[in-house]
């Protein structure tokens, strides 16, 4: 049975390319709109903080000229407080931090996902629930804890604290990447005598290295970034986190617009940069873990 | 899976166990604990049951600034879910599309404020928005809605607002990736099939991607939700402990703070902060739940 | 239903040509397969067709349209995908119900048709359940509903039946070919499986690397070869072929000179033929027979020397390797009956008629008596 079938005229025509998305135009426009945006506010940050006072106020919006350059900012918050030190115990801080979640979370995980016994549902269970609840609230204890300790103003209560915060996500991750790994891997291992540690070692942890970045990713930034654990543990001048120091910093000198410019950017600098080598693995490692 | 309970077993687990629990959940434990008792002027403690919960409720001051703080967070929450999930949402389907070009360059430029520290956002706009140094009237001017300009974040009608605005900015990333790899991986013979069918790109969007990714927007929703009634660096930073212009932006999280360790004329009080804290954790409890009980129930993830 | 017309078409990814001048017609109700081994350009050419690709240069017209520049539905197209394509998150009734949602049409109407494809293809108590709670071969056929209720002008299959397991493949395949039967449609159908091909198509289209290597029914692809690829692809076991040198061509016969120095007689049209000239004769294991000894062998008739290497039962005939005196390696397909041992000395024979000839560029020789030979080893 033949089925005639003519097309509208206006369909005859050649149409203009069609697609799965709305015009290319809008599209791009929409896209760079909000890339202004969320540039914009870093780059005028940046820009004038190599301007004189003068500069930054009278003309905000260009880039430093010959005339307006200058570094006045940068040698104040580099006279007044000790940036470098600052950022020395971020980084101690947020390493030592990350080792020892990724160490722990992953023997933790390994335990949990490997080996059946009694209890291994509730303590899964036990880990899950830290996702979702904040360790904030458990602060007025744990104050109370490190005093006990005498660990006020010491980094290592940073440490443990953020290792404490960061083991639930890294054990729920971790684990979920081990079960994928193949059984006969383990148990050929096994049959040749291998030692568990050693297979946890050398065999596991090599094959779950994108979940390991991904974890990374998703412990390094909140560490490096928080305000409330430093600002409540470890206040004094010698422990100070670049992001308190940043904070205490900006809130003495308001008025002081050069070094508070500079104070800003210096801090945005290694972040931005380190961003700009690593985003590639950074987002492939936040969508696949992110699936999950 | 191995059987069985051995040595091995306890060394893997132990560390984390114990650090886990002696740092983050006896902590928690401990709190729920303390709201229970009061502290008289020399510091010494005794039971007093739900008495905390009682004055935070019932006495009119307490009572006052609790639920501004709560109204205000439920306020924050909402100017989160209808600016920040929508726009990630729209940013990862323009991401999402095929053939767009500089998409991983967008992509890396958006993720960029969510890196940044909430004091570098907080000071950075509050410099920005600031009527002395200009800049934002300028840039306003320049579009035409020069007359718009008001020092927002001075007025107490519209501080709150604009700092969660402020957190939006930052914050927009997490939703943007987590809907984006959502949306890629639904299987481009999906859509194709819709386009052989002839569905229209709005078409495929509202009834082939977003019913596919249901589950992720309800994973978004139930984050914004915690890290939203757990906010407080933005709030301290912007506007201090005291989160003015007359506790306009003061929220649970800063609200737990000054309750904790005192500010100025408020003394500090570990069991008052201790009640706070049990309330802010029965409120993302509560939501939590709901989440699991409504949502997960309800939103099977489909298998692709 | 619908004509193709394919005028020319080429298709490139950049700077890398996919498909380079294609002409080819479809008629109305006619099932074409096109055919052809990996990154042959098959699944290129149905996306093309589709409009899920587009056209680099030349023409493809639907009946008396030309559809270059129409998106898929636009040109009455629908296509059923390898992976079937369902939508996860609807029930059966709604999946094949979407396309005539989106036409318009009423609530009635579109209850009517679902119902009735759905009757049609065994699957209307189905209608409730997603997506995931169906077996493959379910999913299949919502992934056929959902074409039919369209009413489409042409339908599109690709690799329908891969993700099948074999037994419901030969039965679906049955099924397929009574719906192209009842439902009267153009019907376009890619597949790498040879055996699908020949048995569905009314006409087969043999791809490689992106050009058309013949067009034409199965038996013709079967019997008439165009070229050497054409006759390797088509029949299973795979053709012989023998290295050969041209004696003497005519339009009647050509004589040729094995590697073994034996002479054989090919009646294909040698007009083209130079003598001296290098070319392959191809032998199909079902045309040959297996002779302990010259007895039956015409003076015309190829004999090879050979040894059975291995045997391989498969109830109503053997396939038998041999490797000649010259270290040829052939197959046989054999009487089932046979007493055959392994390393058994034989004679391979094949009647002139039954030869193919291939020149140095892969061409054929048109044979003379193509017609349907019998398998050899049945007197």
């Amino acid at each position: 049975m033949t089925h005639t079938h003519t097309l509208p005229l206006s369909k005859q025509a050649t149409l203009p390319r069609f697609g799965v998305a709305p015009s290319r135009v809008l599209v791009h426009l929409s896209l760079i709109g909000y890339l202004l945006l969320a540039m914009l506010p870093v780059l005028l940050v940046l820009m004038n903080s190599f301007k004189s006072r003068d500069a930054i106020f009278s003309d905000p919006l260009s880039w430093p000229t010959s005339e307006t350059f200058s570094l006045i900012g940068y040698t104040k918050v580099m006279a007044r407080s000790d940036v470098w030190m600052y950022f020395q115990n971020s980084f101690i801080v947020t390493v030592a931090s990350l080792f020892f979640i990724l160490l722990f979370g992953a023997m933790a995980a390994w335990g949990i996902s490997e080996y059946r016994f009694a209890g291994n549902r509730w303590l899964r269970f036990f880990f899950a629930f830290g996702i979702m609840v904040p360790i904030r609230l458990g602060t007025v204890s744990i104050l109370q804890i490190m005093v006990g300790l005498n660990l006020v103003n010491t980094l290592t209560a940073l440490v443990l604290v953020y290792v404490a915060q960061g083991l639930p996500l890294a054990i729920m991750i971790l684990s979920e990447f081990m079960a994928q790994v193949p059984g006969e891997l383990k148990d050929a291992a096994r049959c040749d005598g291998i030692d568990e540690f050693r297979i946890f070692f050398q065999v596991v942890v090599p094959l779950i290295r994108p979940a390991i970045a991904t974890v990374a990713v998703f412990t390094m930034v909140p560490i490096w970034n928080d305000l409330w654990f430093p600002l409540i543990l470890a206040p004094s001048e010698k422990t100070q986190t670049i992001t308190l120091g940043i904070q205490q910093f900006v809130g003495q000198y308001a008025t002081d617009w050069n070094a508070v410019l500079a104070s800003l950017s210096l801090a945005i600098v290694p972040v931005v940069s380190l961003y700009a080598l690593f985003s590639r693995q950074l987002i492939r490692g936040i969508t696949a873990g992110a699936v999950k | 899976m191995q059987q069985g309970f051995s040595w091995r077993v306890l060394v893997f687990i132990t560390p984390a166990l114990l650090i886990y629990g002696l740092f983050s959940a006896y902590p928690l434990l401990d709190t729920l604990h303390l709201g229970l008792y009061t502290a008289d002027e020399t510091g010494v403690r005794s039971f007093s049951g739900l008495g905390n919960y009682a004055t935070i409720l019932s006495d009119p001051q307490w009572s006052a600034s609790f639920w501004n703080a709560m109204l205000n967070n439920i306020k924050f929450f909402g100017v989160h879910m209808l600016v920040q999930n929508p726009i990630g949402l729209v940013l990862a389907a323009l991401l999402s599309l095929k053939d767009v070009r500089f998409a991983a360059a967008y992509r890396t430029v958006f993720f960029l404020p969510t890196l940044l520290s909430v004091v570098i956002v907080g000071f950075v706009w509050q410099l920005i928005l600031s009527p002395l140094w200009g800049v934002s009237e300028r840039l306003l001017t320049v579009v035409g809605l020069g007359d718009w300009f008001a020092p927002w974040l001075g007025l107490e009608s519209s501080a709150l607002v604009t700092v969660s605005l402020m957190s939006v900015w930052q914050f927009v990333g997490v939703p943007m990736m987590l809907i984006y790899a959502a949306l890629i991986a639904i299987p481009d013979d999906i859509i194709e099939a819709a386009l052989v069918e002839g569905a229209s790109p709005w078409r495929i969007f509202w009834q082939i991607r977003l019913p596919l990714i249901l589950p992720t927007l309800g994973l978004v929703t139930i984050l914004t939700f915690v890290a939203n009634f757990n906010a407080f660096d933005l709030i301290y930073t912007v506007k201090g402990a005291l989160a003015g212009p007359n506790y306009s932006t003061d929220l649970l999280g800063t609200l737990f703070y000054r309750t904790f360790f005192g500010y100025q004329s408020q003394v500090a009080s570990p069991t008052m902060g201790a009640a706070v804290a049990t309330l802010m954790f029965l409120v993302i409890l509560v939501g939590v739940a709901a989440y699991f009980l409504v949502v997960q129930r309800r939103l099977q993830r489909f298998a692709l | 239903m619908a004509s193709v017309t394919l005028n020319k078409l080429s298709k490139s990814y950049g700077n890398t040509p996919v498909l380079h001048n294609i002409d080819l017609h479809i008629e109305h109700g006619e099932l074409v397969v096109l055919v052809g081994p990996s990154g042959c350009g098959k699944s290129t050419l149905l996306r093309v067709l589709c409009g899920l690709e587009d056209i680099s240069s030349g023409e493809l017209r639907i009946d008396a349209d030309v559809v270059n520049n129409l998106s898929p539905a636009d040109r009455g197209i629908a296509m059923v995908f390898q992976s079937y394509a369902l939508y996860p998150h609807m029930n059966v009734f709604k999946n094949m119900a979407f396309g005539l949602k989106i036409q318009g049409s009423s609530k009635e109407d579109i209850a009517l048709r679902v119902l009735a494809a759905a009757k049609v293809l065994h699957i209307d108590h189905l209608l409730e359940r997603l997506p995931r709670e169906l077996s493959g071969g379910q999913r299949q056929r919502v992934a056929i509903g959902r074409a039919i209720v369209r009413k489409p002008r042409l339908f599109l299959f690709d690799e329908p039946l891969s993700n099948l397991d074999a037994s419901l493949r030969a039965k679906t395949r049955i099924e397929l070919s009574r719906l192209h039967r009842d439902l009267a449609a153009t019907m376009v159908y890619v597949t790498h499986d040879q055996v699908e091909a020949m048995t569905l198509g009314d006409k087969i289209v043999v791809l490689n690397e992106g050009h058309v290597q013949q067009a034409g029914t199965p038996l013709t692809l079967y019997q008439q070869p165009a070229n050497r690829f054409v006759a390797t692809f088509i029949g299973s076991p795979t053709i012989n072929l023998l290295p050969a040198r041209v004696l003497e061509a005519g339009s009647t016969g050509v004589r040729l000179q094995l590697a073994d120095g034996s002479k054989v007689l090919a009646l294909v049209d040698g007009s083209q033929l130079q003598t001296g000239e290098s070319v392959e004769i191809g032998l199909r294991p079902e045309h040959c027979s297996v002779d302990e000894s010259a007895a039956h062998t015409g003076p015309d008739d190829t004999a090879l020397h050979a040894e059975i290497t291995l045997v391989e039962h498969l109830g109503e005939s053997n396939l038998l390797y041999l490797k000649t005196d010259t270290d040829q390696e052939l197959i046989v397909r054999g009487d089932g009956n046979a007493a055959v041992r392994l390393g058994d000395a034989v004679i391979v024979r094949a009647a002139p008629e039954s030869l193919y000839l291939f020149r140095a560029d892969g061409t054929a020789a048109p044979r003379l008596r193509p017609g349907n030979m019998r398998s050899a080893h049945v007197h």
